[in-house]
């Protein structure tokens, strides 16, 4: 068997795996049906195929589109596991901004949400704040909505920091510049990748530390029952993580963290607070 | 000052084969909306929901787990540190619940100190006389309709419910 042939095959497969599994999964689906519609174009462009090929095609489209799951969902586990120890390295690289993207998704759902949820707060056209805000948005040239969004999403470096129990993946603490509140999901699908990617790319006992997407970095500090994430806006160089890791450091050698226990509103306040009155500099402090 | 706010985060997964119906019920429980179209779960996703129970706020983090035939296949790292499950399985279709024993079975060495419940859903689909008639290895706990809704908002409180109280026992 040709070499060649083998791994453009190979990389085929992996093309189509990328776009299969992992999307965001409700995405996944349509992902599919594009590539049949590709594949079904693809195919109809050459004349000579066309037309014994596109009555049977267009069958065997639909039915597959309609039973996919059914027909292939069983074999698709198995299948990127297999991928996964074949083609390693090629495969880190198609998943890292894959994985980024789901992250991002949540993050940006979040900031959405709060951004029309101040917005929504602030139709009462009489107050003072209101005022200010529609002038400066008026001066700037953009809806005041936007201005808002943007000073929510820009005013710091560092985003988000988690707390979050290691088995379970419940986020013990967390503390936010833009006020996400369903961060348990963020920390749910966080833990959830994070072990799926130690699993499929076991190097040693390694643990995963870094996730990137867009213009963000998920750095992650981990401690024997519990991790410490956080989500950093624009590429950080290493003066500023290890400034970072420092204050990580400090807070989790100063602040107790009972990682064994149940994840309790008690604790979570307690911890989210803690976190806050450490964190809350922690930008002013790094841009001096 | 703070004692009345009593509240606690717990992790729940939803398992059991393909297209029994268990995103459909998280999305009826947190959304209150049925999916009308079905994307099968590729891997894992996230959902949250706040349940009140009397004085105390139970957090639900419900992972919703892509559906498998075989438990051995589900990776233990989905399911570690889950406090609670709900094993789904379509009535409609044999091939879901026929080999439901064991495949609880495996579940409960996945996960030893989880409570469980055991959801028969897509109840809309049979009558009443079938309904009787349908003999399973393992009687559900719920006859849930992610459809119209029934019994779903009971099945995750009655699950809340026993995640707080240590000693109750799963059915
Ligand atoms: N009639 C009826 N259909 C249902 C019910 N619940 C789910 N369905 C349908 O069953 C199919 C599968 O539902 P999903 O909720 O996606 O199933 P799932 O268990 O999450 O499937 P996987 O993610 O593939 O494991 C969809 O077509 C749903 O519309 C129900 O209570 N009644
Ligand atoms: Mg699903």
């Amino acid at each position: 068997m040709e070499m060649g042939v083998k791994d453009r095959n190979a990389a085929n497969h992996l093309e189509e795996l990328r776009a299969i599994l992992l999307t965001p999964d409700r995405e996944s689906q349509s992902t599919v049906m594009e590539r049949l519609a590709e594949l079904e174009k693809a195919l109809v462009d050459d004349k000579a195929f066309e037309e014994r090929l596109t009555p049977h095609l267009e069958a065997q489209v639909v039915h597959l589109q309609k039973n996919f799951p059914k027909l292939f969902g069983q074999f698709l586990g198995p299948a990127i596991k297999h991928q996964i120890e074949e083609e390693r390295e090629v495969i880190i690289d198609a998943l890292y901004p894959i994985i980024g993207k789901l992250i991002a998704k949540y993050l940006k759902e979040e900031i959405k949400r709060i951004s029309e949820r101040i917005d929504e707060s602030m139709k009462d056209p009489f107050s003072l704040s209101t005022l200010k805000f529609r002038a400066k948005a008026l001066f700037a040239g953009v809806s005041y909505q936007e201005l808002l969004f943007r000073e929510v999403t820009n005013r710091h470096k560092l985003e988000e920091i988690f707390i979050i129990q290691k088995d379970s993946g419940l986020s013990m603490a967390h503390y936010s510049l833009n006020e996400v509140t369903r961060s348990q999901m963020v920390a749910g699908m966080l833990t959830g990748i994070k072990s799926f990617l130690e699993d499929a790319f076991q190097k040693g006992t390694q643990e995963l530390d870094t996730l990137e997407y867009e213009d963000y970095r998920i750095k992650i500090y981990p401690f024997p029952r519990f991790y410490v994430a956080t989500v950093i806006e624009g590429s950080p160089d290493q003066e500023y993580e290890r400034f970072l890791k420092k204050y990580v450091d400090e807070f989790c050698a100063k602040e107790p963290i009972p990682a064994r226990e149940e994840v309790t509103q008690v604790i979570q306040d307690r911890l989210s607070l803690a976190l806050k009155e450490h964190f809350h500099g922690f930008n002013q402090a790094r841009d001096q | 000052m703070d004692s009345t706010k009593q509240g606690i985060s717990k992790k729940i997964a939803l398992l059991g084969s393909h297209a029994v119906g268990k995103t459909s019920l998280i999305s009826r429980f947190v959304t209150r909306e049925f999916p009308n179209e079905y994307l099968t779960t590729i891997g894992l996703r996230v959902d949250q929901k706040t349940v009140q129970l009397g004085d105390l706020t139970v957090e639900l983090i419900i992972w919703d787990i892509a559906g498998q035939d075989d438990p051995v296949r589900i990776p233990q790292y989905y399911l570690n540190g889950a406090h609670g499950y709900i094993f789904v399985v379509d009535l409609s279709r044999e091939s879901t619940w026929s080999q439901m024993d064991h495949q609880i079975q495996v579940l409960e060495a996945m996960m030893p100190k989880a409570k469980r419940l055991v959801a028969g859903n897509k109840k809309d689909l049979l009558s009443d006389k079938e309904l009787q008639e349908l003999k399973l290895p393992v009687t559900p706990d719920f006859l849930t309709s992610a459809f119209t809704g029934e019994n779903v908002d009971e099945m995750f409180h009655h699950l809340a419910q026993i995640l707080v109280h240590d000693d109750a026992t799963t059915a």
